[in-house]
């Protein structure tokens, strides 16, 4: 996190001025989103000068919801578990680090077939020996021991991924016929191969992706497969974090530059590494485009609303066919004005939505009194949802649904309950 | 109460016609609660919060967002229900010690804070030889768990205000905040027109962003915290947080720039200090200032809540 200058901090304390406090109610409102904008922008100019509301505000915020965070925080730092995910620092530096490993290992690969005929396999070894500590005390590596493990299985079920495998199946094809290559040039070739992904691996400091790859003892032939691992890794990671993935660009730029400055010939691999890179991000990009096609929003009056055109229109989606029937009705009398609105009124009093989550063509909207509907088609059927688990159901108004992927999401309350589903809604844990 | 807010035509007319409906869906005749009355609260509230040319679909709409339910529940409440209390405290007794728990993270601090809002939610104040209850000033805009925890923080955000904040004394001494003299510090001599900058700079900000940068670096929440109060993912205010440091300081160094300073010497002079930023919040953190902020015994009885102004430093 970039720090701010000082100076601009003694200011924005400064500009705290006394003021009439907004009221438990309109406090209240705020934290539940319930303001109109006209409101809400008052409130939060009020916060940002009032320290006082702003320590109510984090106060208020549910019991259940901040220790979902904490838990949230400490199962990405201790266990591979549902959720990790949603560290984000921690992914953060897993991109680094395997990108890192990634660049390297291609690199590396890419150096050793130029040099087929020229470096002996003795000084290759001796250059990454060396290369390896100065990497070593990256901070990003230890960081990523920890995450790194972590991602790779709650994003094993993202609907995404057959394109990611495909992906990497390309990947390690390349590079099995690069092991090909050399298996048919000459043994000691290979053995060189080996060592110098032995090198690339240290130099990620015992990081995750040297767990992932199987059998680390093996022979040259299995290591060189065992780079498929980590493009595969970019790949997913890619989609969750495009903008820090190309952030920390720079980062993994500057470790091959430590590298490159005791092999020099390295240069050229760095420059291929790029470009691989680059290319992930692009079809990476591309795929995003199309997975979503529909965006939703709820109006002012908690009325579900689709946009199959990015946003310039705007369609009312009624999730159960009673009320549309309610709706059409109240269309054909609409030569009785108030008639029309009073059923429109009555039709809002059954359910008012608070909170819509789209993925892809998975979509979740819920509001007062525990009304959740979910739609796996981008809004064309619905279905009524009722979290329950043990014995107890979801209670109150849905404050909030997020879900990070197409299965895993988590849905709050206006009671402070917190419920979260790892399938899609099959299943519901309250936290 | 509703004396003191003009109420307009679309209001009166709003509430009447609707007034059954909106009586059935707060369960008023459960409660004990007579139509007249909840009409007349209906109208204070919708007076409260609606500008005042609003039209009349405008006040339908805003009547159904209201939680109507838990509006008669503890309006009830407040005119001495019987049964309305009984309600109430098996819905909420237990999630209100649980949230004062959460609030005060003691247990004793925690009881005490809760037993100070029940005198207050039951009405020991008098006004008028009559007891009011705080539970009058619940005007049904967010849920009553929600606000019975505001009214918590609020509280407890008066009673260890600031400096009071609970800081064990181990911890004092391992911040070395028992040694430091305040007057040690100097206070950083910066010139007006970088502050000037650093102001319009600021000003231009939108007010939320102003409230993030203030929530993270004055009050020192986590990225988490200021996201739950904002219902945002933590991810959405990490990469705000950055894009907003990033270009507040070029916008302040271009401004500064272009008031012919020096670039050199604009970067030295925004750069000064960064280092005891820290120590210097905590410092002016904890400034005591006068309680009574959020103290609502005064006008209790208002269907407002609006709390007294009160010196800022």
């Amino acid at each position: 996190m970039e720090d701010v200058p000082k100076i601009v901090l003694k200011r924005l304390q400064q500009t705290a001025r006394a003021e009439d406090h907004p009221d438990a109610n309109l406090l209240t409102a705020f934290a539940e989103e319930s303001l109109a904008e006209y409101e809400r922008a008052r409130v939060v100019e009020h916060l940002a000068q009032c320290s006082d509301c702003r320590e109510v505000v984090a106060l208020a915020v549910p019991a259940s919801e901040s220790v979902a965070v904490a838990a949230a925080a400490v199962a990405a730092a201790s266990r591979p578990s549902r959720g990790s995910w949603l560290s984000w620092p921690g992914l953060r530096w897993g991109v680094a680090a395997a990108g890192i490993v990634a660049i390297i290992s291609i690199g590396i690969v890419q150096y050793t077939q130029r040099q087929k005929s020229a470096a002996p396999a003795a000084n290759l070894m001796a250059r990454n020996g060396t290369a390896a500590p100065a990497a070593q005390p990256l901070p990003s590596a230890p960081a990523a021991s920890e995450t790194q493990i972590v991602v790779l299985p709650a994003e094993k079920e993202k609907p995404s991924e057959a394109q990611a495998k495909e992906r990497k199946k390309d990947l390690s094809n390349g590079q099995n016929n690069l092991g090909a290559d050399r298996l048919a040039g000459s043994p000691s070739q290979n053995l060189s191969a080996g060592r110098a992904l032995q090198g690339g691996r240290s130099v990620a400091a015992g990081s995750a992706a040297s767990r992932i790859g199987a059998g680390a003892g093996g022979g040259a032939v299995p290591k060189a497969v065992e780079v498929s691992p980590a493009p595969q890794t970019v790949v997913v990671e890619a989609q969750a974090a495009p903008v820090t993935a190309t952030q920390e660009g720079p980062t993994s730029d500057q470790v091959i530059e430590n590298q490159t400055q005791q092999a020099s010939p390295y240069n050229s691999a760095k420059a291929v590494g790029a470009i691989a890179g680059k290319d992930l991000a692009t079809t990476q990009n591309a795929s995003k485009l199309t997975v979503a096609p529909a965006r939703w929003s709820i109006n002012a009056d908690g009325a579900l609303q689709r946009s199959l055109d990015g946003g310039k229109t705007w369609v009312y989606v009624n999730v159960n066919s009673e009320l549309a029937d309610s709706r059409s009705q109240a269309a054909r009398t609409a030569d009785n004005a108030y008639e029309n609105n009073k059923s429109k009124v009555k039709a809002k009093l059954n359910m008012i939505f608070r909170a819509v989550a789209a993925n892809g063509t998975e979509v979740w909207a819920g509001g007062s009194a525990t009304m959740l509907y979910h739609s796996a088609d981008s809004g064309a059927h619905w279905a009524r949802v009722l979290p329950s688990a043990e014995g107890a159901t979801l209670s109150g108004d849905i404050t909030r649904i997020e879900f990070s992927d197409a299965q895993h999401g988590r849905i709050a309350t206006s009671s402070g309950e917190v419920w979260i589903t790892a399938d899609d809604g099959q299943t519901w844990r309250r936290q | 109460m509703s004396a003191a807010i003009p109420i307009s035509g679309a209001v009166q007319s709003a509430v009447a016609e609707m007034l059954g409906e909106l009586c059935a869906k707060g369960g008023c005749a459960k409660l004990g609660l007579s139509r007249e009355s909840f009409a007349a609260i209906l109208r204070a509230v919708a007076a409260k919060y609606l500008p005042a040319e609003a039209s009349e679909a405008e006040v339908r709409v805003f009547l159904l967002t209201l939680r109507l339910d838990e509006l008669a529940l503890a309006r009830a409440c407040a005119a001495g229900e019987n049964s309305a209390w009984e309600i109430f405290l098996t819905r909420y007794r237990e999630k209100l010690y649980q949230s004062a728990l959460h609030i005060a993270r003691e247990d004793s601090a925690a009881r005490d804070l809760a037993d100070s809002l029940y005198a207050e939610l039951y009405g020991t104040t008098l006004r008028d030889g009559q007891r009011v209850s705080k539970l009058a000033s619940f005007t049904g805009r967010g849920s009553l768990e929600g606000w019975l925890r505001t009214v918590l923080a609020q509280e407890f955000v008066n009673r260890y205000r600031r400096g009071k904040r609970l800081v064990s004394l181990d911890q004092e001494i391992e911040d070395g905040a028992q040694f430091t003299a305040p007057e040690a510090e100097p206070e950083p001599t910066v010139n007006s027109r970088l502050e000037s900058c650093v102001d319009a700079a600021l000003a231009a900000l939108p007010s939320e962003d102003r409230f993030v940068l203030a929530a993270y670096y004055l009050d020192g929440r986590t990225l988490a915290e200021v996201a739950g109060m904002l219902g945002v993912h933590e991810s959405t205010i990490s990469r705000k947080m950055d894009k907003l440091a990033k270009s507040l300081r070029k916008e302040i160094m271009a401004s500064i720039v272009r008031q012919g300073v020096d670039r050199r010497a604009a970067e030295e002079a925004l750069e000064a200090d960064v280092r005891d930023l820290r120590v210097n919040i905590r410092r002016s953190l904890g400034q005591e200032s006068p309680p009574g902020a959020f103290s609502e015994k005064k006008d209790a009885g208002r269907l407002e809540g609006k709390i007294a102004p009160r010196a800022e430093s």
